[in-house]
C-alpha cells in the first residue's frame, strides 16, 4: 500500500465489487476506488437503484462485498494498523461499528421504546464512555432538541427525529457517521437547518461524513467531495453501477 | 474524541437487558396480555397443587399427629416376658409399651365419690387400661399421666360416670372363685380428662401396678398392698436331683420302678468314695447311695415324696440336692461374693449317715422356706453360735434380695444353708420370686402379661413393625390401612397433578414462543438497528430471553397473589371442618421455588425460537425493507 503516507485517511477500498441478484436481474456494484479521510463530507448522489443503499452497507461493515482488493480500516489504537475487513468476524465488525461508525438513517431510525434521550446516549453507553448523559444533553442543545429529550421519538417532528438521530450518530466520537437521506422527510426551511447543524458539529469533531442524497443542491455548500454513479448495461439483465468522484471544479 | 475500538463486550450486562424491559413497557397493554396470559396456565396449576398439597398434607398431619393411628394392638392375648418388653422399649421406632393385663381383669364398677367417700353419682362399668410415662395417647389428648392413686379418664367414661378432673372415683373389684362372692375397692383420683379424639371407649387410665393388683384379686390372690384378701402364691422349692441312702442295695427293677411316674428319669448308684468331690461331702454309713435325676424339669417336693412313699419301710434316707447359689452379702457398707451350698439333713441324719465333714452346727428343722434363711460359714473352727443379720443378693436369671442369719465367723466364701432354701432360691433360675417380709414368705412373682399397649414414634414404622411382630408370631391389628389409604391417595393425586401441570406448562410455552416469535418479527427493524449500533449478533439472543423471562416472572407473580388470594377463600370455606393452623390449600416456599424454577426453564425454552429467528435476522434486509 503506498497511501499510507496520507495520515488524514482512514477507509481504504481498492476494487470492491457486491453483486446481487433478483428475478433473474443481476446488479452488480463496483466501487474502483474509494479513500475516506478525517474531516471529509462527501455526498454521494444518483437515481434510486443506483447502490447508494449497497454502498452505505458495505461502509457500514453490515455487507460483505464479494470481492476486494483492499477494504482496510485504520486502527484508532494503533495507526499503523490496518484492519483488513474481509478478515474479521461477526463479534469484531460488531465491534468496529459501535467504536467507529455513526448512522443517522432515513426517518431517523430511533428506537421506539426509548425516549430521545435514552435513544442518544445508546452508542455511548454501548461504548462505555464516561459522561455519557452530559455529551448527550450538550449534542441535544446544539441541536435545539433539549425540550424532547424525555419523549419517545413517536412525539417527535420529523425534523425533531432527525436532529436527534444526528446526536445519536455523533455521540459516540466516531471516526464517521453514515446518513441515509438525513433530511429526505423535511422542509426545505428545516433541511437546510439540520444541514447547517450537522455540518457545524461534524466539522467541530472531526468526523468525516458520507451522506446519501438526491438533493445535491442542498448539499453543495457544506461538502467538500461529491461522489456518483455511472451506469453501463452488459446486456440485458445485467447492469453494472460505478461509484465515482466528481471532480470539484465540476460541482463548485 | 475517538472511537474506542478496543472495547469487547458492548455497555454494562444490563444494558440488553434494560433495553428488553423498556421495550416491554413500551408495548405495556400487549406486555400486561402476555402476563396475564401466562398467569391463566399457571394460576390454576397453582391452585390445584395447591389443594392437592393442602388436603393431602391435612389428612396426613391428621394422621401423624393422633396417635391411635400409631398403636399397634395385639389381636389375641399371649404370654409376654418381662424381658421381652425391655427389648421392646429399646426399640427407637417404639415411642411408647406398657404390658397389660388380660381383658377380663379390666373390668371394674366405678363411681364418683362423694365428700363422705361414699358413691354420690351413678356407678358405671369402665374399662381399665395400663399407662405409663410418655404414653402418647394421654400426652397428646390434654392429659397427664396419672400418679400412683391417679387415673384419667376417657371423655366418655368422664361423662357416663359425671366425673370431671379432681374428683375421686371410687373402684368395686368383684370375683367369684368357687361360687364365693368377694368383692374390694380403693379410690382414685381423676388426674385429667381426655379429648374425645382419645377414642369413644369407657376406659379408665390407671398405673399398670394398679391393674395389675386388680387382676391379682380376680385372680383369687390377696393383695396385701391395697389389704385385699385371697390366696397367696407361695412360691415353692425345686432341686437339682435326690440323693437317697439305703441299708440294702435297689435291684434293677426296683430302680427301673422307681424312675417310673415319679417325676425322676434316671438314677444312679454313687461310691461314697468320690462323693465329696460332687456333693460336697460323704456318707460312711454302709448301705447303698443312689442319685435319682430328672431330665427336663427340676425336680419339685411332690416327686421326692413320691419316691419316699415307694420306698417306705426300707430305712431310706432322701436327701434333696439343690445345686450352689452364687450370693453377694451385704453388711454395714462391705459386701462380698460366697458360694451358698444347700444341705438337706439335720443333724441327727448327719450323725446317722456319718457324714463327713460333719458339720459343726445344729441346723434349726423349719416349716417354711422363709423361716430358714439362715446360713452357716463353713469351717470346722467357726462359732456358729454367734450370728447377724446380712442382706443377701442372689443374681440367677431372676434376682432376689433377702435377709440371711449368718451363723458363725470367719472369711470361708462357703456358705451353708437349708436344702428348702436352697431349692427356692434355685427356683430363680426359672422365675421371678419376691420375699414378702411381712408375711415371711416366699411369694411367685408375676411372669408374663397378656398383652400391650403400643405406640410408635411416627406413622410410617406402624407397618415395619406390624411385619417384625408378624415374624415373632405375634399378629396385630394397626391403622396401617388408613395410612396406606392415604399415600395412595397422594399418589393418585400426584399423577393427575402431573398430567394436567404438564398439559399448561406445554400451553403457557408454546404461548409464550409464538408471543416471542411475533415480538421479533414485528421488532425486525429495531433489532437491525441494534445491530447496526454495534450490538453483536448475540448478545441480542438475550433480548427474547429476558423479555421471556421477564414475562414469565410477571405471571409467576401474579399467579402467586391470585394463589394466595384463593387458598385464604377456600381455608375460609372450610374453616369449619379444619382446624387453627390447618390449611386446605397451601403451598411450601419449596414449592414456589421449584415452579419459578420451572417456568424459568419454560421461558427459556420459549425464547428459542425467537433467539433462532435473531441470529438469522440480517440487518441489511431489517433495515431497507420499508
Amino acid at each position: 500500500m503506498n497511501e499510507v503516507s496520507d495520515n488524514l485517511s482512514f477507509y481504504r477500498l481498492k476494487g470492491v465489487s457486491r453483486r446481487r441478484e433478483k428475478g433473474g436481474i443481476i446488479f452488480e456494484l463496483e466501487i474502483p476506488e474509494l479513500i475516506i479521510r478525517h474531516g471529509d463530507f462527501i455526498a454521494v448522489t444518483g437515481p434510486s437503484g443506483c447502490g447508494k443503499s449497497t454502498l452505505l452497507d458495505i461502509l457500514g461493515l453490515i455487507l460483505q462485498p464479494d470481492c476486494n482488493q483492499t477494504f482496510t480500516l485504520r486502527r484508532s489504537g494503533d495507526p499503523n494498523v490496518w484492519d483488513d475487513i474481509a478478515t474479521l468476524g461477526e463479534a469484531r465488525l460488531a465491534d468496529l461499528r459501535k467504536a467507529k461508525i455513526g448512522y443517522v438513517l432515513q426517518n431517523g431510525g430511533l428506537l421506539p421504546f426509548l425516549t430521545v434521550r435514552e435513544n442518544i446516549e445508546l452508542p455511548a453507553r454501548l461504548n462505555r464512555l464516561k459522561n455519557t448523559r452530559g455529551r448527550a444533553a450538550e449534542l441535544a442543545g446544539k441541536l435545539g432538541i433539549t425540550e424532547q429529550l424525555d419523549k419517545k421519538p413517536a412525539q417527535l417532528s420529523g425534523g425533531q427525529r432527525q436532529r436527534a438521530a444526528i446526536a445519536r450518530g455523533l455521540v459516540h466520537g466516531p471516526a464517521i457517521v453514515l446518513a441515509d437521506e438525513p433530511t429526505a422527510a423535511v422542509d426545505q426551511i428545516n433541511a437546510v437547518d439540520i444541514r447547517n447543524q450537522f455540518s457545524d458539529l461534524a466539522r467541530q469533531q472531526q468526523v468525516a461524513v458520507l451522506m446519501v442524497t438526491h438533493d445535491k443542491k442542498l448539499v453543495l455548500p457544506v461538502i467538500n467531495r461529491l461522489l456518483t454513479f455511472t451506469t453501463e448495461k452488459r446486456g440485458t439483465n445485467h447492469t453494472v453501477s460505478r461509484l465515482q468522484e466528481v471532480p470539484a471544479n465540476e460541482w463548485q | 474524541m475517538s472511537g474506542n475500538s478496543n472495547t469487547k463486550k458492548e455497555g454494562s450486562p444490563w444494558l440488553v437487558l434494560s433495553l428488553a424491559a423498556k421495550d416491554l413497557r413500551h408495548e405495556l397493554i400487549l406486555s400486561l396480555c402476555l402476563v396475564m396470559a401466562v398467569t391463566a396456565v399457571l394460576g390454576p396449576v397453582l391452585i390445584l397443587f395447591g389443594l392437592k398439597f393442602g388436603s393431602v398434607q391435612l389428612l396426613r398431619s391428621r394422621l401423624i399427629e393422633d396417635p391411635r393411628n400409631r398403636e399397634i394392638r395385639p389381636i389375641s392375648s399371649a404370654r409376654y416376658q418381662p424381658e421381652w418388653f425391655l427389648k421392646m422399649q429399646e426399640m427407637p421406632e417404639i415411642s411408647f409399651i406398657t404390658p397389660m393385663t388380660r381383658q377380663i381383669s379390666t373390668s371394674v364398677d366405678a363411681c364418683v365419690a362423694g365428700s363422705d367417700s361414699a358413691c354420690s353419682g351413678e356407678t358405671v362399668s369402665l374399662d381399665l387400661l395400663p399407662t405409663g410415662t410418655g404414653d402418647p395417647l394421654l400426652l397428646e389428648n390434654k392429659g397427664t399421666i396419672p400418679g400412683p392413686d391417679g387415673c384419667v379418664l376417657t371423655r366418655f367414661a368422664a361423662e357416663k360416670a359425671g366425673a370431671k378432673t379432681g374428683d375421686r372415683i371410687n373402684i368395686t373389684i368383684r370375683r367369684v372363685i368357687g361360687g364365693d362372692w368377694r368383692k374390694a375397692g380403693l379410690s382414685l383420683h381423676v388426674d385429667a380428662v381426655l379429648d374425645a379424639r382419645a377414642g369413644a371407649i369407657k376406659a379408665m387410665f390407671v398405673p399398670l401396678s394398679v391393674l395389675e393388683q386388680v387382676e391379682r384379686y380376680k385372680d383369687g390372690e390377696a393383695v396385701p398392698e391395697r389389704g385385699w384378701e385371697g390366696k397367696q402364691r407361695t412360691a415353692f422349692a425345686e432341686f437339682d436331683g435326690l440323693l437317697v441312702w439305703l441299708p440294702a442295695p435297689l435291684t434293677k427293677l426296683e430302680q427301673i420302678k422307681l424312675r417310673t411316674s415319679t417325676g425322676f428319669s434316671a438314677v444312679r448308684g454313687i461310691k461314697p468314695a468320690g462323693m465329696e468331690k460332687e456333693f460336697g461331702f460323704s456318707i460312711a454309713a454302709p448301705g447303698s447311695i443312689y442319685f435319682f435325676t430328672t431330665r427336663k424339669q427340676a425336680a419339685r417336693q411332690d416327686n421326692i415324696d413320691n419316691i419316699a412313699r415307694r420306698l417306705r419301710g426300707r430305712g431310706a434316707i432322701l436327701l434333696p440336692i439343690a445345686a450352689p447359689v452364687n450370693a453377694r452379702l451385704r453388711e454395714d457398707s462391705t459386701s462380698r461374693n460366697v458360694t451358698l451350698r444347700s444341705l438337706g439333713f439335720t443333724a441327727d441324719t448327719a450323725k446317722r449317715l456319718q457324714i463327713t465333714p460333719l458339720p459343726q452346727w445344729v441346723l434349726n428343722p423349719a416349716d417354711s422356706p422363709a423361716a430358714s434363711l439362715q446360713a452357716f460359714i463353713a469351717g470346722d473352727n467357726t462359732d456358729h453360735s454367734l450370728s447377724r443379720v446380712v442382706q443377701a443378693d442372689i443374681r440367677e436369671k431372676n434376682s432376689l434380695t433377702v435377709p440371711l442369719i449368718i451363723y458363725g465367723e470367719g472369711d470361708s466364701s462357703t456358705l451353708y444353708i437349708p436344702a428348702e432354701l436352697g431349692g427356692i432360691l434355685r427356683l430363680l433360675r426359672e422365675r421371678p420370686i419376691h420375699y414378702n417380709a411381712e408375711n415371711n414368705a416366699f411369694l411367685l412373682s408375676r411372669q408374663a402379661y397378656a398383652g400391650f399397649r403400643l405406640y410408635t414414634t411416627t406413622i410410617d414404622e406402624v407397618d415395619g413393625l406390624r411385619r417384625n411382630l408378624g415374624k415373632e408370631g405375634i399378629s396385630v391389628a394397626t391403622e396401617a390401612d388408613r395410612i396406606r389409604d392415604v399415600q395412595e391417595l397422594n399418589h393418585y393425586l400426584n399423577l393427575i397433578f402431573y398430567v394436567i401441570a404438564a398439559a399448561a406448562a406445554a400451553g403457557g410455552a408454546a404461548t409464550l414462543a409464538a408471543s416471542l416469535y411475533g415480538s421479533v418479527e414485528r421488532k425486525r427493524k429495531e433489532i437491525g438497528i441494534l445491530r447496526l449500533l454495534g450490538f453483536s449478533r448475540f448478545s441480542l439472543l438475550r433480548f427474547p430471553l429476558y423479555q421471556g423471562i421477564i414475562l414469565t416472572f410477571g405471571g409467576f407473580v401474579v399467579a402467586s397473589s391470585f394463589f394466595f388470594a384463593l387458598s385464604l377463600l377456600i381455608n375460609n370455606l372450610f374453616a369449619e371442618k379444619i382446624r387453627e393452623n390447618e390449611s386446605l390449600c397451601t403451598l411450601t416456599p419449596g414449592h414456589f421455588a421449584l415452579f419459578a424454577a420451572v417456568m424459568l426453564a419454560i421461558a427459556v425454552v420459549a425464547a428459542l425460537g425467537a433467539a433462532l429467528r435473531i441470529l438469522r435476522l440480517e440487518p441489511v434486509e431489517a433495515l431497507r425493507d420499508e
